[in-house]
């Protein structure tokens, strides 16, 4: 039998392939559509740390997506990088931590765990919410922003990254990790490990969910992206503008 | 007279010692023998599969044993060591049969027979044989002992090499005094005809005791035996190794197109059988195919593809000899790691793919493919570097490696027509031509030129797609894979007859890797298709006095043998001022095998190599005909200052720029 | 209308109050080692959290100032501690949030806010009753105001994590890829030794030195790790400054991600200038020093 000391969940997220998302010329709108999904950045780096935990001290991983039907390709993926097991909720509607935390929250509730690693912002909305979220309705405590995870008998210490300095900390588990981006760089992996990895059953659940919210969009466009070209040929009419500019970016 | 030339019978050389020789000999010979099948049967070949093999095969080994083996076909490229390997082994060949011949005639025929056969004028020319065979090897065996000592050219020489070659020098020269003291002893006017030896003979005393001379003689004989005995057991762990193994690797090679890669699985049959239980690429030396194996014993430590590879010359730490070398080294135990234990990660990440390496082996070893199956490796175990990844990344989702949106390759439908089956040709613009602004140039160029000629061609636009040449070349074959079915597809929805490549990469993936997976059409690259119209007189050019150089770009020359189109297309309007290395011998840009998309350590950047030979000649022109040399070329002389001495230029653009109206 | 605004970044506190004192009546919350200045920038209250805090004790402390003072609005910045406060915040007092917040108007009982989405691509503009954000930081230029605030202390209960140790950045690493401003040096730079000319200017932007590739591999003017581009680092600053770079493609794959690009460069037809929001053409060693005096002035 193999000796499994930690129970892992990741949380995974699957996104739009934002990189590869235009938006309308004249409205300046997002077009998503025909956009293909990938794995949200920072999950994956969630997924890579998790797997150098199992490699290191052994462990099994469990791999959570709330999303929908199409979200098996990104357990595939996961899977493939070394999730032991996948469960994917569909469901997913919108953007609302909210809803997602409950969801995810009850989910993990059911399970076994030491460490429940995901990613400390998302590639698409940045809101950073679910994991001080997840760890008011579990109660357990949050150790964020993770560069490093050294997990021990009973308690795991974390390198996290704050603004201006770094600090070490620790905390009994379980726990909740929120890992930087920095943490380490995701492996890729290969297509046929994908096909090998999608094999594996996934397991498809589905959550109910309402969503109340009182937030309406009002608009949602791309600000002016392209460049602006202004280019001067003499450089006192320049420097007021590059001045002002400049000034803008320093805030 | 002639009744009187006789080959003296060695009458002094006792018959024990006769017998000594002759069962040694033959020991000797099934020592040689046994080893020459245990190289083999330690790679686990067994001697029903050597026999049957022979028995299918016999025909093209005996053709290429002859033309490789015996006439040098590839080792005779170059000219001193090409002349250096030729004196050594006709020298040592006819060495070789003269002492079988008086072997046969004084130990065989004579004692059993009562006659012998080198007589009368067979004899002396015999005589003149000998010694011209002896007088080449030690020529050949000096030279190569001079390469090594004078070193001019960066050449690994082990201190077994100079055993090797001092040991034969010895025993030639052994030779020589034995013949020289008979010719003293028994002094016929014919032997004059041992041209050499009977001038040497003159330094032994013309009154020399009789006796003396015979215990001389007797003593010098018994050594030169033993010196060549100690050679011929020394011969499976010397260099001379390769004169068997070298010999079988050349007759038993099965050729395949130059172009192509090994395929390790067939993605298609793998997702519908469902069994994907193979193992891709070499983790461990043991994990190499057999042939590559039989490969590497071949090795003969030349070290001409390290002279002529890219990345030893721009100093990174790839060395495709020393990948072979340490193969040899282990391969019956395999149990090496080929990273980092054949070669370090980078290394392996250095090779260009030029090929240089494989069009130099005068033993038709592939170093190269060492390389890739080291990376398949690597990629299978996620130990690639962050560009690497986000390459394939990029792949993945864009199919393109720019990340960019594939709907971004409609915007070259500016200069084209779409591609429908009305049309004769498809012109491939790649994915260079369609997200490099100098590829896109190239493209839009390109385009003109076919319109103008009046082609029925058209493009695919957004429906083009990789096509997987650079994912392959960096070992992740599924991706490869993945995108030849979908091209594949894509060219059979449009039932597509021609394919006009702007790239040598796209050309030579298209005529080389995917017909093994379906795709039958014919493949021409722009320069082919541009030279036909210039000769046809639909594109009529000009003729300046401009001096242009030309680099070949490695997968249109040395892999696929076209080195006439570009040639053709620059002396149709310029003067064409070669570059020291060309054609065959051409040198890399630096670019290919994933290179341009990613950097590896190394001390010099092989762009920059390759740019100072082109301003060696000071042509004021530099052609080019593959996008990624353009761009590497662009690069190098920017860093070099060199902007304003040389313009760089597609061979479709110089077209462009010279046309008469 | 009150309002609270936590954070655990002197500065961006003071930006956020600066911004938020002239939309309602504002208090402000801060934990830091030793707050400095925060009680000069229009917050009416201004309390100190005390103790060693994480995302629960800061929460727990953060509640109970906002249970007593019954606030219309929390706005909590968006630092690494901000948001997982946020986080929990609005999970125990059940309140809908919006995230990243850089624009906020009242109208009539509803709020209106401004946020990047889809990874910055667009800008929502969004309406909704909620009353809690997180805020990104620089909204507005901080400024203080002459009366200060009434200040006082909260003492935090303990934090079930622990701190073991703090590890002060070392500044010697180049971070490329995080940097606010990049300075980038092209061949125009002509030799090493003129980098000196340009570098009053990245002090005065506060920005990190970059170079093309020529500039950091070719001729090492640069160390290797600046390098931007196709075999360099992508970066997508608030501001990228190129000097005498001609903006080749491989140099742009490397920060076409940046927000604002300024370039210079004597040569009108430089590609970089397509890829420029503000250009200038001319020689670099002449600009770069007026702009280094305008920028002082
Ligand atoms: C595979 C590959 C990968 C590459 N990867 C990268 C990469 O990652 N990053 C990268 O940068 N490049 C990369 N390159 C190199 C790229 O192609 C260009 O060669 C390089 O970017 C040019 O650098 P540059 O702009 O500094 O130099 P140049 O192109 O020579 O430009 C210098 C500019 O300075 C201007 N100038 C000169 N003097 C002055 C002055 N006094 N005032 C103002 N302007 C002045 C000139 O007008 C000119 O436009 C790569 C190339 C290849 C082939
Ligand atoms: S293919 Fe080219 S770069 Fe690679 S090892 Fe051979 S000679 Fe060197
Ligand atoms: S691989 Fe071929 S070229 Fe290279 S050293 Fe061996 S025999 Fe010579």
């Amino acid at each position: 039998m193999i000796y499994l000391p930690y129970n892992i969940i990741v949380l995974i997220k699957q996104i739009l392939d934002i990189d590869q998302m235009k938006t309308n010329q004249s409205t300046g709108e997002p077009i998503t559509e025909g956009v293909p999904m990938r794995i949200e950045n920072l999950s994956k780096n969630a997924i890579e740390a998790a797997v150098r935990i199992k490699e290191k001290y052994g462990g099994k991983l469990t791999g959570i997506i709330f999303g929908g039907e199409q979200s098996s390709s990104a357990m595939k993926e996961a899977y493939a990088i070394g999730v032991d097991e996948g469960i994917v909720i569909k469901g997913y509607k919108g953007k609302n931590p909210s809803v997602t935390a409950r969801v995810l929250s009850e989910k993990i509730k059911t399970l076994p765990y030491d460490m429940v690693i995901l990613g400390n912002q998302s590639a698409d909305t940045y809101t950073g919410l679910l994991p001080g979220k997840l760890s008011s309705l579990l109660n357990v405590p949050l150790l964020g922003n993770a560069v490093s995870i050294e997990p021990g008998e009973k308690e795991v210490k974390v390198t996290r990254v704050l603004e201006d300095h770094n600090v070490i900390l620790k905390g009994n588990f379980p726990v909740i990790i929120s890992v930087s981006q920095e943490i380490n760089e995701p492996r890729l992996p290969a297509v046929l490990q994908i096909i090998k990895a999608g094999k594996r059953e996934i397991k498809m659940e589905t959550a109910s969910v309402q969503d109340s919210s009182s937030i309406k969009i009002l608009s949602d466009r791309a600000p002016k992206s392209e460049r602006k070209k202004e280019v001067y040929e003499e450089p006192e009419k320049a420097i007021p503008v590059l001045t002002r500019v400049i000034k803008e970016a320093m805030l | 007279m002639a009744a009187g030339i006789v080959s003296p019978t060695l009458v002094f050389i006792p018959e024990l010692e006769l017998i000594i020789l002759y069962v040694t000999s033959f020991s000797a010979a099934i020592f040689v023998l046994y080893w020459w099948y245990r190289s083999y049967r330690c790679l686990g070949i067994s001697i029903t599969a050597i026999l049957d093999y022979i028995r299918k095969n016999w025909k093209a080994m005996i053709s290429q044993a002859l033309s490789y083996g015996a006439f040098h076909k590839k080792t005779a490229k170059n000219a001193y060591a090409g002349v250096m390997h030729l004196l050594i082994f006709y020298g040592m060949l006819i060495l070789f049969i003269s002492t079988s011949l008086i072997a046969l005639s004084h130990d065989i025929l004579k004692p059993l027979f009562h006659f012998g056969i080198l007589t009368g004028t067979f004899y002396l020319n015999f005589e003149v044989w000998a010694n011209t065979g002896g007088l080449m090897l030690i020529a050949g065996l000096c030279m190569a002992l001079y390469r090594r000592l004078a070193k001019k050219i960066k050449l690994e020489s082990v201190f077994d090499d100079y055993i090797l070659i001092s040991g034969l020098i010895i025993l030639s020269i052994e030779g020589f005094f034995l013949g020289a003291l008979k010719i003293a002893l028994f002094r016929n006017g014919f032997d004059i005809y041992r041209y050499i030896e009977w001038y040497l003979s003159y330094i032994f005393p013309a009154g020399m005791n009789v006796n003396t001379a015979i215990q001389v003689y007797r003593e010098l004989w018994l050594v030169h035996i033993l010196t060549a005995f100690a050679l011929v057991i020394y011969l499976p762990f010397s260099k001379f190794s390769h004169i068997a193994l070298s010999w079988t690797n050349v007759a038993i090679k099965k050729f395949h197109p130059r172009g192509q890669l090994s395929t390790p699985f067939l993605l298609s049959e793998a997702l519908e059988t469902g069994n994907i239980d193979f193992t891709v690429g070499a983790k461990e030396v043991a994990n190499l195919s057999t042939p590559m194996k039989i490969d590497s014993l071949a090795c003969t430590n030349c070290g001409r593809c390290e002279r002529a590879c890219p990345a030893v010359l721009s100093g990174s730490d790839l060395d495709p000899r020393l990948v072979v070398q340490n193969v040899k080294a282990v391969v019956y135990n395999g149990k090496v790691e080929m990273v980092p234990g054949i070669l370090s990660e980078n290394a392996a990440w250095a090779c260009t793919t030029c090929q240089a390496c494989v069009e130099e082996c005068p033993v038709l070893i592939d170093p190269h493919s060492f390389v890739i199956e080291a990376r398949r490796n690597l990629v299978m175990e996620n130990k690639i570097s962050k560009e690497a990844g986000q390459y394939f990344n990029n792949l993945t989702n864009t199919q393109n490696p720019y990340g960019n949106s594939p709907s971004d390759r409609d915007a070259l439908l500016k200069f084209g027509p779409k591609y429908d089956s009305s049309k004769e040709v498809l012109y491939w613009a790649g994915c260079m031509g369609a997200f490099d602004p100098r590829g896109k140039k190239i493209a839009e160029t390109v385009m003109g030129l076919l319109t103008k000629a009046g082609v029925n061609f058209g493009i695919l636009g957004s429906e083009e797609k990789c096509n997987g040449e650079t994912a392959r070349r960096m070992g992740e074959e599924g991706r490869f894979q993945e995108l030849v079915l979908q091209n594949i597809d894509t060219f059979k929805k449009y039932n597509v007859k021609k394919i006009i490549t702007a790239c040598p990469h796209c050309y030579n993936t298209f005529k080389n890797e995917y017909p093994k997976f379906g795709l039958q059409v014919e493949v021409v690259h722009h320069s082919e298709f541009l030279a036909k119209l210039v000769d046809d007189g639909k594109l009529k050019v000009r003729k300046t006095d401009e001096t242009v150089t030309l680099h070949d770009p490695c997968y249109l020359g040395r892999v696929n043998g076209e080195y006439d189109n570009t040639r053709f297309i620059v002396s149709s309007f310029g003067n064409l001022k070669e570059m020291e290395k060309s054609r065959q011998n051409s040198m890399c840009c630096g670019a290919g095998g994933g290179n341009y998309w990613y950097k590896v350590k190394s001390q010099d950047s092989i762009s920059h190599l390759r740019m100072q030979q082109a301003l060696d000649t000071k042509a004021t022109k530099l052609a080019v005909a593959c996008p990624f040399c353009n761009a590497m070329m662009d690069d190098a002389s920017r860093s070099m200052d060199a902007q304003n001495k040389i313009e760089i230029k597609d061979i479709s653009e110089l077209i462009s720029d010279n046309l008469e109206n | 209308m009150r309002g609270i605004v936590f954070s655990d970044k002197e500065d961006i506190l003071s930006q956020a109050l600066t911004f938020f004192r002239q939309k309602m009546e504002i208090d402000a919350a801060i934990y830091s080692e030793n707050p400095q200045s925060s009680a000069e920038f229009g917050a009416k209250k201004l309390f100190f959290l005390q103790g060693t805090g994480f995302s629960d004790n800061v929460s727990d402390a953060l509640l109970s100032i906002i249970q007593k003072e019954n606030y219309d609005f929390i706005f909590i910045t968006s630092t690494a501690l901000g948001r997982e406060v946020a986080g929990i915040v609005s999970d125990k007092l059940g309140k809908e949030i919006i995230a990243e917040i850089f624009d906020f108007n009242i109208d009539n009982s509803k709020v209106k806010t401004k946020r990047f989405a889809w990874g910055g691509k667009t800008v929502a503009e969004e309406e909704s009753d909620c009353r809690i954000f997180t805020v990104m930081p620089g909204i507005v230029e901080a400024s203080k105001v002459p009366e200060k605030s009434e200040v006082s202390q909260v003492r935090m209960n303990d934090s079930k994590v622990s701190l073991v140790q703090t590890i002060p950045k070392s500044s010697s690493t180049v971070d490329l890829e995080h940097a606010g401003i990049i300075v980038s040096i092209g061949r125009g730079i002509g030799k090493k030794e003129s980098i000196d000319q340009i570098m009053p200017l990245v002090k005065a932007v506060k920005g990190e030195l970059a170079g093309s590739r020529p500039v950091c591999l070719d001729y090492q003017w640069l160390s290797e790790d600046r390098q931007v581009g196709l075999s360099g680092r992508k970066v997508k600053p608030k501001l990228y400054i190129a000097l005498g770079v001609s903006g080749q493609i491989q140099h742009i794959a490397g920060m076409r991600g940046s927000k604002t690009v300024i370039a210079i460069n004597k040569d009108k037809m430089a590609p970089i200038f397509e890829e420029a929001d503000y250009g200038v053409v001319g020689d670099l060693f002449q600009i770069v020093p007026m702009i280094v005096k305008a920028l002082q002035q």
